[in-house]
């Protein structure tokens, strides 16, 4: 398992819990952000989906290539 | 992770009235078929999430919580259909609390104390409806072809976002796929055009400053000191841009045509001739007095 550990035996106070997809997600959004040219793309896919919660083609289109719109 | 101290079911699947003391340990229920084993299972999965997993999903169409959920001879009376869990949470220094959720308000529970900390524990587990694996699920996974394990370890996860998103990128990657190509040529046919106007051999900043800044010089326009995707080696100059041709009304164009024929066939005929004649006569003795062959005479 990975050393986030949404509930713990140590009495701290929870941390935010997530499904697995949007771990998923958050995981991937995080190593696309660190790859040179994708930082904003990176930024503007995670709002979208992960924000707003829409998987809908055409915003995730504007997301990727905002010139386009 | 929350521990399960008590659980209280009351007309809820198979199950009358029980309530089992577990005292936050683990447990294994057993017994003969029909006796409601599963019934406990999916009170569990009713209580945190206010779903039952066996419920839903293929091959259980016309079947729901609302109308399956209460125990049969109460199917009538949700309201009485409840399950309550007592639980600790080890993450809140081992707070106890406790929720409870009737078929009737499936999605509103009870929760007990309804503090902050306590609400975001249990929002937590039911972010995770994959804490219950039903048989049904685990079986369809065994026995799944290899090439659809994939999607029974998503539906497993309620990776479901995952694959839609997949799916999104996956089509706008073919789509620039497919316009690639065409891109690539377009953009091979620019730089051949562009090194062919400039008469440089290689398309580099430096090369395409160091001949342009001199012809714009002499246009009077001041040298670009950078290329960036917006530059333009025609930024400053003035040009009268050609005009797309605007539209020609037939009538207008068919009278026009006509005009043109008349005036052909005037230059065809005989008069005209006669003049063109005698005009290049007239040239060809005004060509012969301007070389002194013959005198100028006076008018």
């Amino acid at each position: 398992m990975g050393s986030k550990k949404p509930f713990d035996d140590t009495g701290a106070a929870p941390t935010e819990v997530k499904s697995v997809a949007s771990t998923i997600l958050t995981e991937f959004f995080d190593v696309l952000e660190k790859s040179e040219g994708f930082e904003d793309v990176a930024t503007k896919l995670r709002k979208v989906v992960l924000d707003d919660g829409v998987f809908a083609e055409p915003s995730i289109r504007v997301a990727m290539f905002p010139d386009d719109s | 992770m929350i521990r399960i101290d008590k659980i209280n079911i009351k007309e809820f699947r198979g199950i009358r009235d029980l309530t089992l003391d577990i005292k936050g340990d683990n447990f294994a229920v057993c017994g003969p078929n029909g006796t409601g084993k599963s019934g406990i299972v999916d009170a569990i999965e009713f209580a945190l999430t206010g779903n039952i997993s066996r419920l839903a999903g293929a091959g259980t169409g016309g079947l729901s919580i609302k109308a399956h959920g209460p125990h049969v001879d109460c199917h009538n009376k949700p309201e009485q259909a409840s399950v309550t869990l007592d639980v600790t949470i080890p993450s809140l220094g081992n707070k106890k609390a406790q929720i409870y959720r009737t078929v009737k308000s499936a999605n509103a529970p009870e929760i007990k104390p309804a503090d902050k900390d306590v609400i975001t524990a249990f929002d937590g587990v039911n972010l995770h409806p994959e804490f219950v694996l039903s048989r049904r699920e685990l079986i369809r996974y065994v026995l799944s072809e290899p090439g659809q394990r994939s999607k029974e370890v998503q539906s497993l996860l309620r990776l479901d976002d995952i694959e839609k998103l997949r799916g999104v990128l996956q089509k706008i990657a073919n789509a620039c796929a497919r316009d690639l190509s065409g891109l690539e040529r377009s953009e091979k046919d620019s730089v051949t055009n562009l090194l062919t106007a400039l008469d440089i051999t290689q398309l580099t900043k430096k090369s395409v400053l160091e001949t342009v800044n001199p012809r714009r010089e002499i246009l009077g326009l001041a040298p670009l000191t950078d290329l960036d995707a917006n530059a333009s080696v025609k930024d400053g100059l003035t040009t009268t841009a050609a005009k797309a041709p605007g539209r020609v009304p037939k009538v207008q164009a068919t009278a026009d045509l006509a005009t043109l024929r008349e005036a052909l066939q005037a230059l065809e005929a005989a008069p005209f001739k006669q003049a063109c004649s005698t005009a290049s006569a007239k040239t060809t003795d005004l060509s012969e007095q301007g070389t002194g062959t013959r005198p100028i005479l006076p008018p």
